[in-house]
């Protein structure tokens, strides 16, 4: 049988790695600067724009904020408290494709009743809440929630380059 | 990627904000507090030079358009200059640029406040 043309590859080749970083860090909002960066370098080393960079940085920096504020219900109360499980972020470089996994041993929070406000209704409305999720939401090309895993609750995002 | 410093300016009756760094959630009280500060003293023209601003979050952006509402309200406005390609992106792509006033650089939006 003649192999098929421009068939794509199989998904496990679309998902080999081909870059790999991992963060652990404390439950403190002056972190966020740090795993931006990282999404920064990692969507830089993959060669994706600077504008799709710019949007995966932007849904992954709001993932991580609504982890610390609602799955942990705010900052840890000190900067090195070693009890605090913190936040594990894996950032993975695949072929075709940056897929970052956000973990955290907080209560986790309801992905699917999640207030979710457009762009549209945001203006229209005076200052509310749930912009952050539109964004983790349309800024990427999947996301996915699972709650109570043993490695904890994982936010998925994955951006094609 | 550097913490957010906010350097305000009078130019007449104009206010700038010199926005450079990251505005993130660490970042964002810096931003209220600023705004805060403005709506005590009642100054109502503000415009935020945002050439060094290199991330802006979703809290931010929705202060942005609540101060904008309040200052209109007072028949004075928020505009936002220089921002750079990256963040524009992000601001067009959210439609926030249908609500705000943007300019390609600082001395153009404190111009559009005197010419009414």
């Amino acid at each position: 049988m003649m192999p098929v043309m421009n068939e794509p590859p199989p998904a496990d080749q679309e998902m080999a790695l081909e870059g790999f970083v991992t963060l652990h860090l404390p439950c403190r909002y002056s972190y966020l600067r740090m795993i931006r960066q990282s999404v920064i370098d990692m969507s830089a080393r993959a060669g994706m724009s600077e504008f799709k960079a710019a949007q995966l940085e932007m849904a992954v920096d709001e993932a991580c904020a609504n982890v610390i504020e609602h799955s942990y219900g705010g900052e840890s109360a000190t900067l090195n408290n070693p009890n605090h499980p913190g936040l594990r972020i894996n950032l993975m470089q695949c072929k075709d494709r940056i897929v970052i996994e956000v973990f955290d041993r907080g209560k986790g929070f309801d992905f699917e009743t999640q207030n979710v406000v457009d762009p549209e209704e945001y203006l229209q409305h005076e200052r509310q809440r749930g912009l952050g999720m539109f964004i983790i939401q349309k800024f990427v090309d999947d996301v996915t929630y699972e709650r109570g895993t043993s490695s904890g609750n994982c936010l998925r995002v994955t951006k094609l380059l | 990627m550097r913490e957010c410093q906010i350097k305000h300016e009078t130019v007449a009756t104009v206010d700038i904000l010199r926005l450079d760094g990251a505005l993130d959630a660490y970042s964002f009280p810096r931003l209220e507090q600023a705004f805060t500060q403005l709506r005590d003293r009642q100054r109502n023209r503000i415009v935020l030079d945002c050439a060094n601003l290199d991330y802006i979050n979703s809290a931010s952006l929705g202060a942005l358009i609540g101060f904008a509402r309040r200052v209109r309200e007072q028949g004075g406005d928020l505009k936002l200059a220089a921002l750079t390609p990256k963040i524009f992106s992000i601001v067009e792509l959210l439609g926030f640029d249908k609500m705000l006033q943007i300019f390609p650089d600082t001395h153009l939006a404190v111009s559009k406040f005197s010419q009414g």
